[in-house]
Order: structure tokens, then C-alpha cells, then sequence
């Protein structure tokens, strides 16, 4: 695959398992917005976990996109030669008080400043090296403290090898901001690993660094890491409090939260969807003077003109548009299905979106159906142009655990479908309204509790089988989009902060 | 026949070469030329004796046979007679005593050592209980969550419906946490539950069949026991787990334990009548009564028939009966010196 | 060595004095068994040859004769003992032992290919003037004796420590009788004995590899000469160590002053090599200390470290594991100092009279004080050898060899132009500088344990 190179570009855009790679609401937005902007040149990095985890490019690019570079992280990195060395004790100081800050934010707040000054260090080489992290006396010393001061789990070859693959990635980054093309400003649209690499360059150029979050990383990384089956625990009976969850856990979730602490510190803009999330970056160490709220937009009129392909009354015809991932929570709505089809036969619910993330889920999930007995009903249609799809549809479902500010949901609505969700990120905000006004326009749907199939199924049973109520919510639902959510409100939000960042080197 | 012939006339001949060579060493001569003509001799004499040899060897060490025949030529030649006498000598050995495995000795196993090196676990538990602290969303965050993770070490039929209350927390991460929780355990009953219908499908002879069937009665029913399916997919769970347990039953109908696991299905399908043959099915057919009375008894209350269930109690015997049992029974059933007829006479009503 | 550690533990684990004493002599015959059994029985062979073989030269031929051939196939079987060691070992552990049959197959016929050549080619251009049947003997024994190196390897790594003491003693019973027997034939007799002995010894040890391996389908295989099977480092200090325990020796045979010619070519020096042969027969309890100390403590916390680096120990055992390591290290020189010095000091008080009792002059006296001191340091030096070998530092095995070498070289050469008194000294010397080097790299190795284990692997 060829890839577009470029000796210079705009915005740098810092983008972690995401676009052009993997479709879904994130991927969907990155295209919107560099189509939005087709003025600028973006320059592209793409941070990956390893080639096998990704097909090809979801995306066709567009023609502003100068220049693409993808990176795995998980890819067996050719490390520098095993030399013994002593290592720096002033660095390893700096590197000990960075620590300190991590962990005790309070006290500690020039942990800033001590990244600044590690950060020319981090090359092989360096007082900050990979050789000297992975080699020198001084960091055996280190990671024999930290576990000496806090490991709770008995397992020191475990730790010390958690600790090591946990942050060799770092290094790589370091490498990605050293060899990256000049550009104007940066815009990451996560925290996490694409968060310290825009940190990493922030430091290193001086150029702004704009931070859009659609979730919050570190708390997605945190369930993931509450349910990864991957993560050791060597306590035995005797060492195990029940109310401690395994200290690899913890120590990964202390990563991702010192990743996005970096990330917020150096950030010069922080965008959140809507004000929870915002509010949530705060408490997390944002500043909250540089942090804002753009809700997501969508293309209205292109929905709108579906509208009038759907059938007088609503088809029964449920649909759930997302990757099947366990954070989607595809087994709920799949329960709900079950009650919905004892009490109307007919319905069928519909699974659109990519199944190549998670192979063993898909598979679970088709398990359930089959052990439900919903064969008939239940259909796993792949990844579908909402064009064609959405006016065969007659309401929306999303039973994830975890969301931000869904576009499929606004998509809906601005094709006139309304959506029963659960009670997560921004949903309770676009079904039912934010400010007094925005609830005035009426209730687009139903809001239920999250794993609850037996709410979802009666919020979606009351919808569907009361067509006067579904009309309601219809235009509520396209009322709520054309008003709030469109994608020139957005786009003018976003001119406003590109403006400011690019004109700082005039 | 010939060939044997060949190589005795061979040997003989290299004997006769070798006791030729030695007799010049008996000479006692320094002189080099005496010492090349007694090594070519003896050369001569180890050639034709490796040779002929050869002829006698199994036949398992004649492969590969330049490296054989070039040991075999140096030990005869650097060790004159000798050596041959050790060829034969050894041969004899490894053809015949053989000391097997005594490279692999039983070894004795140490005892594993207790280390008790490590940070003292700190035990953060205080007072109050584990379901008044997750109820107060006043406590701090990250000490509820604490107290959910301690859940986990609770049985899933007393933490399930408390995870399940925590799913509307306020807090995004109680509620994920809790989730968490409840899905690994339904996860793992629904994976068990796939592994036995492929088992099923697979199933060759009744035998097979009956295991399959009733795994699957079981682990349905483990669904609805630990509180992992609400609603109607709960009734859907019971009513997999009843289907198995006839299907069962079809293969083994006097099975007490499906026997008791399908009254106590109907029991929960609100089929009281039929739970109650059902359980005395299965006492018939060797249930002890103990392990079916409680659950007869509770048919019983369910039917409001208050009498019986006094009746049914006063035959437990107390040394069968849980802790928990006890004090229901303690509540329904006059001690014998206490007579008070007015309470059964009350609930009889 | 861990089937022996598993031995001398059960014979420790009875917890008396009695057991402990079991243990140690145990320990002793088995370490130095083979050394101490050669050096008694050519002494015992001369002793009970005296006023029977004449001239008395003939022993003295004899003997030198023999010192000779353990030097040479010592030497050149010094390339292969340690590598192929390690190839067994490593053959062993792998659980490939079928291959390790046809190996030391290939390998007996390397050894007798080569030291056959090798021999034959000193008998014919350096033997001139010596008798034809003296010269064949020589070649045989030669031969038989590298191929017994080889064996004792062979049967070393099998854990077979007790099987090869048996064997050496049954050799040498053999040698000892057949020498009486044949010693009427004068030189050549008592040699033909010694050949004859050592053929039996050999024998015994091929039959019981072969008691032990079953001959399967592969009679021969060449695994241990593919690259990386042996390690260079390994073949190079097998060499080294077994040339620089004898250049010494050599030094003192090949100079003019201190030596003289004996037979043929072969030159020896009677001030220096009675007391240093004597003075082997005292390592004896420094042996049997440090086979107890190393095999049953050392091994012990060894392998409590490294399975608890790869079993997920916590930080603390595992350091403690190292610090066992340590102490037990620590203690076992300590202790091989201690009765190595005990054994110096009744040398001391007893040396005298000992060589009274023995027959040999008394002038022998101080240079039997510096050889006595000088083995007690050579065990020292097989102790911390031997840690580096199981803590797998082979380069510093190839350092501190060639420094022994160097030095060795250097300080005999020293001591010969200073002049008599100093005889000795020269080795005594190198074995304590390279002792000292061991010791200081040891120190720092030890200290580094875990830091190399985790971060340099």
C-alpha cells in the first residue's frame, strides 16, 4: 500500500485505532472533519496495535490528507543491543519525581516540567534511552523500589515484565515525534497512546496541540482491564483482599491515567462531547479553563431526504448500528429481542456494523441467538450504507455500557428514526433534551438502564406498538437534530479553534 | 558356508601376522626400522582381524560402518591384543546385562516453602455492611467500589441481585464494574452451556445423551438459580432446563436428581401442583426426605397452605437441617413443652 | 553434580556427627578419588618395586614415564573435557539422550583417532634410542588414557560419581597387581602392567556406559562437533586450565639446572616433582569440603533462585535466594580455606618425619611447605571455577585460566633465575593471584545476580 508522503502539512492529526482503519462513530467524525476542512493539509499518523488486528483501509482518503504514516505498537520492536550500563542518576531522579507526580497529583504539579526535561534524553543513547531503561543499573534499582514500595502481588518476574512491555510503547512514540514532518498544530482525537505522542510533540515543536475526547479514554481502558482475562493475579488465598483487584490491573489503569495526564497537561485545547464527559476530564487533571464542549454534527439534509422512502407506519423493525464489541453490549439487546418477539411475532432486529473486531464475541453473540431460539428474528447484516438501510428501519437500539455522543443516533434521528439507548454518555441528552428548550421539543425515544433486556424490550414494545407515540418521537427526534445538531454547528466551532492554533507561529 | 571358511583363514592368518609382530618386540630392539616393520605388521594384523571380525558382528553395529570399522581399527591397533580382547569383552556387555532408567531415579519432592516476604495486605474493610455502603452514593466512589469488587467472593445467588441493583448507579464506573461482574458470570455459564448442546449434538449412545441433557438441565437452571436471567428470559432459561430434563428423563425416568431438579423448575414456573408430585416422585425413588422437604414446604407456603407447612417442618430432624432452616423451623413449629396450638390454628385460616 | 548433592543431603539430613563425617569422607574419595588413587598407586608401585626392579632407575623411569602420559592426554583431551561436558549436560537436560551414546561414540573415536596419531608420530621422531616395546607401550598408553578421560566425563555427567571411584579403584587394583607380577620384566613390566590396569579400567567404564545407555538404532552421531554444541569458550578453558596446572612443571623438567634427563626425551625434575605430588595427596579434605559445600548448599539456593526468578517468587525471596547464594559461597571457601590451612599446618608439624618415614631427603622440606599451600589454593580455584561454570560465565573461566597460565609462566620462570629457595613459589604465587581475581570477579558477579538475570538476558 502506498501511502501519501509529504515534506510538510497543517494539522497533524494523532489518531489511535481508529481512522482509516477501523469504521465506526470516531472513524466517521476524523473523515468528517478533514472533508469539513478541505482548505487545510493534514498530515496522518496512525497508532495500531499490531497489522494482523486491522484489514485494509476502511476509508478512500481524502484529498487533503499529504502525508500517512502508520505505526503498531505491539509490533516485536528490534531492541537495542543487551549492554550493561550504570545509567544517570540526576535523570533517574527526574524520572523518580515524574513518578511522584502520577501518583500524587496533588502535592506534586511540576510534573510537566519534568517530562520537558526527560524528554531530549529519551534516544537510544540518551540518559532517558530505551537501552537505559531496559539496561542500566540505575533502572534495575528503580523497578526494584517500585515494587518493593507497592506491588501487592508476589510475582516479581510477572512485575517486571509488565513493567517493561507496559513502557517499551513509550519509547516507539518518542521515536514517531522525532522522525514526524513539520507541521502547524496538533489534534489528537484521543488521551492514551496518541495523547503522549501528541504531548511528546507539543514538548518537542511548541506547536498548539488540540485534544478531542469522544469517550474517555482512560475509563474505556479501565473496563477493559476490569474484564481482560489477560492480566495475571499470582496472590494466594492468604495475600488476596477481596476488595483489591490485582495490581497488574491497577498498575495498567495507573498507566493510562499518567498517559492521559501527560496528554491534558500539554493539551491547548480539550474538546468534549457534552458537558458529562467535560466534567470528567476535570475531575481527571484537565484544566478546566481549556476545556470545551462541541457536540457532534450531522449532514442533515442528506439524512432528511430518507424520509420519505419509509413505508406510512413504522416498519417493525428494530436495528442496533455498531461494531459488535462487547462494549456494545450486543447480547442485551439481543434478550430484549426475545421478549419483544414472544409479544409481536414479526419484529425482527437487525445487528448492523463490522464483526472482524472481535471475532469471539461475534461468535457469542451468535450463540445466544441460536440458544434463544431467534434465528428467524435476528439478523447480523455486517457493515451497511445508512442511506439504504436506515428507511427500512423503524427504531433505533443502543444497549452499549459505554458511549459518547453517538452519530448513529443523530443519523437516525434526522432520518426521522427514533431510538430506545441506555442510560449512557450523552444518549439521556439527545433523546430526551439538555436545556429547558431542548427538552421542550419532546422526548425522540426511551432511555433505559444499562443490561436491563426487560426495559428495553417494553420502552421498545410501547414505541413500535403505538404509532401515534412513534410519530411523537419521530419528530421530535428530527427536530432535536435540525436544531442542535448539524454539521455546520460543528464545523464553525472547529474553524474557530483551527484558526487560533495555526495562527500562532504569525 | 564358503565365506566362513574365508574369514577363519582370514583371522588365522591375521593371528599369525600379530604373533609374527610380537616376537619382534621380544627382540628388545631400540631400532626405528624394527619399530616400522612391527607397525605394519601389527597394521596388517589389526586390518585383516577388524576384517574378519566384522563378519561376526551383529548386525546393528555394522551401521554406519566407516566410523565402526575405524573405532574398531584403533582400538585394536593402539591397543595391541588387548584392545581385541576388550571388543569382545564389551560386545558381550552391551548385547546382554542391561541397566534401564536409572538416569530417571524417583526423586524426592521438597516441600513447598511459605514465603511470607511480601507487603502486608492491607485490609481496608470498616464497619457497615457491603449492601449499605453501595447503596449510600454519598460514600466516595472508589471505596463502593471497593466493597463491589469484595462480591466477587460472595455466592452468585446472594451477590447477583445486588450487582444487578448497582447497574443503575449514578457512577459510570460502579455501573461498569457491576456489569462486568455479571456478564463474566453469565459469560461463563452461557460458554458451558454451548460446549454441552455441541457434546449433545455429538452424542453417541444414550449414555452420552443423558450426561449432555442433563448438564444442560443444570446449567439452565444455574442461569435462573444465580439470578442471571430476569424476566421473560428467565422463564425461557426454565423452560430450556425443563426441556432437558425430560429429555433426560426419557432416557433415565427414576434419575432422582432430575426428577428433583424438574420439581423444583415447575416450582418456579408456578406449576405447584405439579412440583409438589414431582419432589414426591423423587422421594419415592430414593430422594432422602430432607433434601425435599424444604422445598415441598415451600410449595406449600406458596399455596398458602399454612398447616401443612407446620406439619412438613416438625418432620425435619434436626440434625439434617442448615442453620438457615433452623430458625424457620424454630419459627413454625412449637418445641413439644411449649404448646401453642394458636399460632398453626392462626395460619390455618 | 546433582545427583551426588542428593546423596550427600540424605547422608546430612541424619543430622549426627556420624553422618556428617559419612558425608565428608564420601565426598572426599569421590572428588578426589581418581587423582589421589593414580598418585598412591605409581608411588605404591615404586615403593614395593624397590630392591626387586634394577636398576632403581627403572622406577624412576617408570614413574616419569607415567607422570608424562596423564600430562599429554590431559592436556590434549583438555579441549573437549569441559565442552563436551556441556554438551551432555545441556544433552541431558533437553531430554535428548539418545543422542548421547552415538556422541560419545564419535567422540572415543576422535580421542583414539587422534592420540594415536599424535602418539605415534612422538614415538617414531622423539623416542629414538628407547626399545621397541617401550614405545608401544607408551603409544597404548597414551591412547587408553585419553579414552578414559573421555569416559570419566562421560560418566561424570551421567551422576555415575561412585561407579568411576569403583572403577579407578578396580584399575588400579589391577594395575598395582599386574606391576608386581611383571615387575621382574624391569621397566618394560611395570609399564605393561600399568597399560594392562588401565585397559580394565577403561573396559569397566565402557561396559557400564553401556549398562546404562541401551544401543539404539544410531551407533554413531557428530552432534558435539555442530557449531555451538560445545562453546569455544569451553574448549579453550579445558586447554588452558589443564596447560597451566602443568607448565609449571614443564618449566621445571625443561630447564637445564633442575632437571635431568630420565628416558628418551622425557626429562624430570626430582627437587620439584616429589613434593608437589606429595603435596596433591592433601587436598584431599579440602575436596571432600568443597564437594559438600557446593553441591548440597550452593545447588540448593541455586536452584531455589533461579526457580523462583522464573516461577514468579517475590522480589524479597528471590534476593534472599541470592543472598543464600552468597553465604553459602562464602562459607564453602571459607571453609576449604580452613581445613585447607589445617592440612597446611600438620604438613608443617608432620612434614619432616613424613618424609623421614618416606625415605626422601629432607632437603625437600620448604618447597613441600609452598606446593602444600599451593594445592590448598588450586582447590580454591576449582571452587570458584566450578560457581562460574553453574552461574554459566564462561568468559571469565577463559580469563582467569590465562591468567593462571600467564602467570604461572612468568613467576616459575622468576623463581628459577632467582634461585632455589624461591622453587615453588612461581606457582604457588599464580595460583593466588588468579584465586584472588576469581574471587573479586565473583564478588561483583554475585552482587549483580539478579540485575544480569533480569535486565541483561
Amino acid at each position: 500500500m502506498n501511502f501519501p508522503r509529504a515534506e510538510s502539512a497543517d494539522i497533524g492529526l494523532l489518531l489511535e485505532g481508529t481512522f482509516p482503519y477501523v469504521s465506526g462513530g470516531v472513524s466517521s467524525w476524523v473523515n468528517q472533519i478533514i472533508r469539513g476542512f478541505p482548505h487545510y493539509k493534514f498530515a496522518l499518523v496512525f497508532i495500531g496495535s499490531q497489522p494482523e488486528d486491522y484489514g485494509d483501509i476502511k476509508y478512500a482518503l481524502p484529498d487533503n490528507v499529504v502525508h500517512l504514516e502508520v505505526h503498531y505498537l505491539n509490533n516485536k520492536q528490534e531492541m537495542p543491543p543487551v549492554r550493561p550500563r550504570k545509567g544517570d542518576t540526576k535523570v533517574f531522579a527526574d524520572v523518580r519525581h515524574m513518578h511522584e507526580c502520577f501518583r500524587f497529583p496533588a502535592t506534586h504539579k511540576d510534573g510537566l516540567e519534568t517530562f520537558r526535561k526527560l524528554i531530549p534524553e529519551m534516544h537510544e543513547g540518551g540518559g532517558a534511552g530505551l537501552d537505559t531503561f531496559l539496561y542500566s543499573e540505575e533502572s534495575w534499582a528503580f523497578v526494584k523500589e517500585k515494587y518493593q514500595q507497592h506491588c501487592s502481588d508476589p510475582s516479581f518476574v510477572d512485575y517486571f515484565w509488565t513493567v517493561r512491555s507496559m513502557h517499551t510503547p513509550v519509547w516507539m512514540l518518542a521515536e514517531i515525534a522525532r522522525n514526524f514532518i513539520p507541521v502547524r498544530a496538533f489534534h489528537t482525537v484521543s488521551t492514551g497512546y496518541a495523547g503522549l505522542l501528541g504531548a511528546l510533540l507539543k514538548e518537542r515543536t511548541g506547536c498548539p496541540l488540540i485534544l478531542s475526547e469522544h469517550g474517555i479514554y482512560t475509563k474505556e481502558r479501565k473496563i477493559d482491564l476490569f474484564q481482560a482475562q489477560w492480566v495475571r493475579d499470582n496472590r494466594n488465598v492468604f495475600q488476596r483482599d477481596p476488595t483489591e483487584i490485582s495490581y497488574f490491573r491497577q498498575l495498567w489503569i495507573r498507566f493510562f491515567q499518567a498517559l492521559g495526564t501527560r496528554c491534558y497537561d500539554s493539551s491547548d485545547h480539550i474538546v468534549a462531547l457534552f458537558e458529562a464527559n467535560r466534567l470528567r476530564q476535570v475531575e481527571d487533571g484537565a484544566p478546566a479553563e481549556r476545556t470545551c464542549n462541541i457536540p457532534n454534527g450531522v449532514n442533515v439534509p442528506r439524512f432528511a431526504a430518507l424520509r420519505a422512502l419509509r413505508p406510512a407506519s413504522p416498519p417493525p423493525v428494530l436495528c442496533l448500528i455498531g461494531r459488535v464489541v462487547p462494549i456494545k453490549d450486543i447480547k442485551t439487546y439481543i434478550r430484549a429481542m426475545r421478549t419483544i418477539v414472544n409479544r409481536m411475532p414479526q419484529a425482527e432486529g437487525w445487528i448492523a456494523g463490522p464483526e472482524d473486531e472481535d471475532p469471539d464475541y461475534v461468535a457469542e453473540c451468535r450463540d445466544l441467538v441460536d440458544g434463544l431460539g431467534l434465528n428467524d428474528n435476528v439478523k447480523f447484516l455486517g457493515f451497511q450504507q445508512m442511506t439504504e438501510l436506515l428507511p427500512k428501519v423503524g427504531l433505533g437500539v443502543l444497549s452499549s455500557i459505554s458511549e459518547g455522543l453517538p452519530l448513529v443516533i443523530l443519523e437516525g434521528f434526522a432520518a426521522g428514526v427514533p431510538a430506545v439507548s441506555t442510560d449512557v454518555g450523552s444518549c439521556r441528552q439527545l433523546i430526551y433534551g439538555l436545556d429547558e428548550a431542548d427538552r421542550a421539543l419532546g422526548a425522540a425515544g426511551c432511555i433505559v438502564g444499562i443490561a436491563d433486556p426487560q426495559a428495553l424490550a417494553e420502552a421498545a414494545l410501547e414505541l413500535l406498538g403505538d404509532e401515534a407515540a412513534w410519530r411523537a418521537a419521530s419528530e421530535a427526534g428530527i427536530k432535536r437534530v435540525e436544531t442542535y445538531y448539524t454539521q455546520e454547528r460543528m464545523f464553525d466551532s472547529y474553524r474557530a479553534i483551527y484558526e487560533e492554533a495555526l495562527s500562532w507561529q504569525a | 558356508m564358503i565365506k566362513a571358511l574365508l574369514v577363519t583363514l582370514v583371522l588365522i592368518f591375521a593371528l599369525v601376522l600379530e604373533i609374527s609382530a610380537l616376537t619382534l618386540l621380544w627382540l628388545g630392539s631400540t631400532q626405528d626400522q624394527v619399530l616400522l616393520d612391527f607397525l605394519m605388521q601389527h597394521a596388517a594384523a589389526s586390518v585383516l582381524l577388524v576384517g574378519g571380525g566384522w563378519y561376526f558382528m551383529p548386525k546393528k553395529f555394522r551401521h554406519p560402518r566407516w566410523p565402526m570399522l575405524l573405532l574398531l581399527f584403533n582400538v585394536v591397533f593402539f591397543m595391541p591384543v588387548l584392545g581385541g580382547i576388550g571388543i569382545f569383552v564389551a560386545g558381550w556387555i552391551a548385547g546382554y546385562r542391561r541397566r534401564d532408567k536409572i538416569l530417571h531415579p524417583f526423586s524426592k519432592l521438597v516441600l513447598p516453602e511459605f514465603v511470607l516476604s511480601l507487603r502486608e495486605p492491607e485490609m481496608k474493610f470498616s464497619q457497615g455492611e457491603i449492601k449499605s455502603r453501595l447503596a449510600h452514593a454519598s460514600i466516595p466512589t472508589a471505596r463502593r467500589l471497593q466493597s463491589l469488587l469484595a462480591l466477587q467472593g460472595i455466592p452468585a445467588r446472594v451477590s447477583s441481585p445486588l450487582l444487578q441493583g448497582m447497574l443503575g448507579d449514578s457512577a459510570d464506573d460502579i455501573r461498569l464494574v457491576a456489569y462486568g461482574l455479571l456478564d463474566s458470570r453469565e459469560k461463563k455459564i452461557t460458554a458451558q452451556i454451548h460446549r454441552e448442546l455441541i457434546n449433545l449434538k455429538g452424542a453417541a449412545g444414550k449414555e452420552m445423551q443423558l450426561i449432555a441433557d442433563k448438564q444442560l438441565a443444570e446449567l439452565y437452571w444455574e442461569l435462573v438459580y444465580a439470578g442471571l436471567a430476569q424476566g421473560d428470559l428467565r422463564i425461557h432459561s426454565l423452560n430450556q432446563a425443563m426441556t432437558y430434563a425430560d429429555a433426560a428423563l426419557q432416557i433415565a425416568e427414576r434419575d432422582t436428581g432430575m426428577l428433583f431438579l424438574k420439581g423444583r423448575i415447575l416450582h418456579q414456573l408456578k406449576k405447584h401442583e405439579a412440583a409438589h408430585q414431582m419432589l414426591r416422585l423423587a422421594m419415592e425413588y430414593g430422594l432422602p426426605e430432607f433434601r425435599a422437604l424444604p422445598y415441598i414446604v415451600e410449595i406449600a407456603f406458596d399455596q398458602g397452605d399454612y398447616a401443612a407447612v407446620q406439619r412438613k417442618l416438625a418432620r425435619l430432624s434436626t440434625s439434617q437441617i442448615t442453620p438457615m432452616m433452623k430458625n424457620s423451623i424454630n419459627f413454625w413449629v412449637p418445641k413439644p413443652e411449649e404448646s401453642l396450638p394458636t399460632l398453626s390454628k392462626e395460619y390455618a385460616i | 553434580m546433582a545427583g551426588i548433592g542428593f546423596e550427600l543431603r540424605k547422608l546430612l539430613e541424619k543430622e549426627s556427627y556420624f553422618g556428617l563425617f559419612q558425608a565428608y569422607a564420601y565426598a572426599g574419595i569421590i572428588s578426589s578419588g581418581p587423582w589421589v588413587l593414580s598418585i598412591i598407586g605409581i608411588l605404591f608401585i615404586g615403593f614395593l618395586s624397590l630392591g626387586v626392579v634394577y636398576p632403581q632407575l627403572a622406577i624412576v623411569q617408570f614413574q616419569v614415564s607415567v607422570t608424562y602420559l596423564i600430562m599429554s592426554s590431559l592436556i590434549l583431551t583438555g579441549f573437549i573435557q569441559l565442552g563436551f561436558t556441556r554438551f551432555i549436560a545441556d544433552s541431558l537436560f533437553s531430554i535428548k539422550e539418545k543422542i548421547v551414546l552415538p556422541n560419545f561414540a564419535s567422540v572415543m573415536l576422535l580421542v583414539t583417532g587422534i592420540s594415536g596419531l599424535v602418539g605415534m608420530s612422538a614415538i617414531y621422531l622423539f623416542f629414538q634410542g628407547t626399545s621397541v616395546t617401550y614405545r608401544m607401550l607408551m603409544l597404548s598408553g597414551f591412547v587408553i588414557l585419553s579414552a578414559i578421560w573421555v569416559a570419566t566425563i562421560f560418566l561424570s555427567g551421567m551422576k555415575q560419581y561412585k561407579e568411576i571411584v569403583l572403577m579407578f579403584a578396580l584399575g588400579y587394583t589391577v594395575t598395582v597387581l599386574g606391576a608386581l607380577l611383571l615387575r621382574t620384566e624391569g621397566m618394560e613390566g611395570l609399564l605393561l602392567g600399568f597399560v594392562i590396569g588401565h585397559l580394565v579400567l577403561l573396559l569397566g567404564m565402557v561396559a557400564l556406559i553401556l549398562r546404562v545407555f541401551p544401543l539404539l538404532d544410531q551407533t554413531f552421531a557428530f552432534d558435539f562437533l555442530r557449531p555451538g554444541a560445545m562453546y569455544s569458550s569451553l574448549i579453550w578453558s579445558g586447554f588452558l586450565y589443564n596447560f597451566a596446572v602443568w607448565a609449571d612443571k614443564l618449566i621445571f623438567w625443561f630447564y637445564p639446572d633442575t632437571s635431568q634427563a630420565i628416558i628418551g626425551p622425557l626429562r624430570a625434575s626430582l627437587i620439584y616433582d616429589f613434593p608437589i605430588f606429595l603435596a596433591y595427596l592433601a587436598i584431599i579434605p579440602g575436596m571432600a569440603v568443597f564437594l559438600v559445600r557446593i553441591e548440597t548448599d550452593f545447588v540448593e539456593y541455586y536452584d531455589k533462585f533461579y526457580e523462583a526468578v522464573r516461577e514468579g517468587g517475590s522480589l524479597d525471596h528471590i534476593m534472599n535466594m541470592r543472598d543464600n547464594i552468597l553465604f553459602t559461597v562464602r562459607q564453602g571457601l571459607f571453609e576449604i580455606f580452613k581445613i585447607q590451612a589445617i592440612a597446611v599446618l600438620l604438613v608443617f608439624v608432620l612434614g619432616e618425619k613424613l618424609l623421614t618415614w618416606l625415605g626422601i631427603s629432607t632437603l625437600y622440606l620448604p618447597l613441600l611447605y609452598v606446593d602444600v599451600v599451593a594445592a590448598g589454593l588450586q582447590v580454591v580455584l576449582l571452587g570458584v571455577l566450578n560457581i562460574f561454570f553453574y552461574l554459566d560465565k564462561r568468559h571469565i573461566v577463559v580469563f582467569l585460566c590465562t591468567i593462571l597460565l600467564v602467570s604461572n609462566v612468568a613467576l616459575t620462570s622468576l623463581s628459577l633465575y632467582l634461585g632455589a629457595s624461591f622453587y615453588g613459589y612461581g606457582f604457588a604465587l599464580s595460583l593466588l593471584i588468579t584465586v584472588l581475581a576469581g574471587m573479586q570477579m565473583l564478588s561483583r558477579k554475585l552482587d549483580l545476580l539478579e540485575y544480569e538475570t533480569f535486565m541483561l538476558q
